[in-house]
């Protein structure tokens, strides 16, 4: 969900995965919205006294996360907002995703134009497109005449994306150009902002410095953090009930703040 | 017309259309192009001292980005002394890692003189990648025996990336990024299409000094329709059209970067 920005108060803008969303934060395989008001991201911003604007995707990929935030922080700054008003906080995910768009399964079953298609994916109501990755099925189901079908896109385009797509030095090259992309640009811009890693598997950079202040623990993601912390937190699906999300908040307050970011 | 600023360096990155593809003779990829494309002629008309062309036949946008990324940050170039031209190519390109398929092969179709062996692209030879557009062909054969690998590959993208609606926001924001990276590390640069104008930028600002004519005629639009007896057999074109193509580029520049 998009919100537009209505006021000049000051902002913390968020993007990233399910760990940002605060997916599962309100039970097991929750994907409510609700839980967004919950995440690290949500207390962070009630710590600095920010409003929070949350537009992070379950299972989305780096490049969706890159270009999400370029043109969302355009718009802020197109309708007036200062980029000295919004601290911005990345959580870049895993290397191995990418986003499809299916067109193929919905023309095909569109034929007849008697069917309709029902998705529990947010992305493909507002983008018309789907996440994938080696471990998350997505699953479509198909209404027509009374009955209903359901059909999992993932299974074949996963598996070409792990012939051609999910290889892990090509991945995190992918990967460090974006996120330095776009370290240059909300420093040109004049953005405060905080990278973490949510559930990464990164080497170390080559070109991306990781001694900036500005990039918080890459070695170490939230997810490895809250697991070994709080082995009795984790959902279902893999995510964090509120506790670790509240702590890791905490762990990020304290980091801004040593660090007068 | 007279330049105020001097460039000592020229840094070019794009498609087939910046490293100069053809521009010698028909069907021509050789490194040699490089010296007959547009932007060596504009390197010669800023009368810089040095000439870096990274550009690949067949690159993509993802491609080209992540290297300029990359060189701008790891090459020593001063950057108020290097002129950066980008050109981007069209939105329906992939690039893909090459060890996948090749380890799927059967190995007696994998031969010294076979398309990943000896003949191989460039980008395979040196970041082991293969780029994949709808008219790409890559097929392995051994007597009566072919695999065509560059099929499967193209119906895939054809089915699950190469839309507009996946692909125009991820140009948009590799431009404008890349963009504002460039300003901020203090490289003058310019943006050409070389493919096709880039439809719906309403997030990029057209009337940018950095972008030249993105709306508008791209290279290869420009080219069809003042150089059609120069258009080679693989659909570039003979070095005329870039040596006319870089007077336009210096005309724009000369006004734009003083």
């Amino acid at each position: 969900m998009n919100i537009s920005l209505s006021s000049s108060n000051k902002i913390l803008y968020a993007n990233g995965d399910s760990f940002v969303f605060g997916m599962e934060i309100l039970g097991n395989d929750d994907r409510n919205f609700e839980n967004k008001n919950k995440s690290f991201a949500a207390h962070l911003a009630n710590s600095l006294g920010r409003t929070l604007i949350n537009n992070s995707y379950n299972s989305c990929t780096n490049d969706f996360i890159f270009r999400k935030t370029i043109i969302d922080l355009e718009n802020f700054i197109k309708e007036g907002t200062k980029p000295d008003d919004i601290f911005v906080v990345i959580g870049w995910t895993a290397l191995h995703r990418e986003e499809i768009v299916a067109r193929h399964v919905l023309d095909y079953y569109h034929a007849g134009k008697a069917y309709k298609f029902k998705s529990d994916s947010q992305e493909h109501t507002d983008f018309g497109t789907f996440f994938i990755s080696p471990s998350h099925s997505q699953k479509m189901r198909i209404v027509a005449n009374g009955t209903v079908q359901t059909i999992d896109i993932v299974k074949d385009a996963a598996e070409f994306c792990s012939m051609f797509f999910w290889e892990d030095d090509f991945q995190q090259e992918k990967a460090e150009s974006k996120i330095l992309a776009l370290q240059n640009y909300l420093e040109h811009k004049g953005f405060r902002y905080l990278f973490v890693n949510t559930c990464g598997t990164y080497k170390e950079f080559k070109l991306i410095d990781h001694t900036n202040p500005r990039i918080f623990s890459f070695a170490h993601s939230f997810f490895e953090w809250g697991k070994e912390k709080y082995p009795k937190n984790i959902r279902l699906k893999n995510h964090f009930d509120e506790i670790p999300h509240k702590d890791y908040a905490d762990l990020l307050l304290d980091y801004i703040t040593k660090n007068s970011l | 017309m007279n330049m105020q600023k001097k460039y000592k360096n020229l840094y070019a990155n794009g498609d087939s259309f910046v490293f100069g593809m053809e521009s010698i003779e028909d069907c021509s990829t050789v490194e040699e192009n490089k010296n007959y494309s547009f932007p060596k002629y504009l390197s010669n008309l800023l009368d810089c001292d040095s000439y870096i062309n990274n550009s690949y036949c067949g690159a993509s946008n993802d491609f080209i980005f992540r290297q300029t990324v990359f060189d701008v940050v790891n090459e020593n170039f001063v950057p108020s002394e290097t002129f950066v031209i980008i050109g981007w190519t069209s939105l329906n390109r992939i690039d893909v890692g090459s060890q996948g398929y090749l380890d799927q092969l059967p190995e007696f179709l994998i031969s010294k003189d076979g398309p990943l062996g000896q003949s191989a692209p460039k980008e395979h030879k040196d970041y082991g990648i293969m780029f994949v557009n709808p008219g790409w062909d890559l097929s392995f054969k051994k007597d009566d025996i072919t695999i065509n690998p560059g099929k499967e590959i193209v119906d895939w993208c054809t089915k699950y990336l190469w839309t507009d609606q996946l692909q125009v926001p991820l140009i948009e924001s590799k431009m404008i990024s890349l963009h504002y990276m460039l300003e901020y590390l203090g490289y003058d640069h310019l943006f050409v299409n070389t493919v096709s104008n880039l439809p719906f930028t309403k997030h990029i600002d057209i009337n940018c000094k950095n972008f030249y004519d993105l709306d508008r005629d791209s290279f290869f639009q420009w080219s069809i329709k003042n150089f059609s007896k120069h258009h080679r057999r693989w659909n570039h074109f003979g070095h005329t059209a870039h040596n006319e193509y870089a007077k336009k580029l210096y005309e724009h520049i000369s006004k734009q970067f003083k």
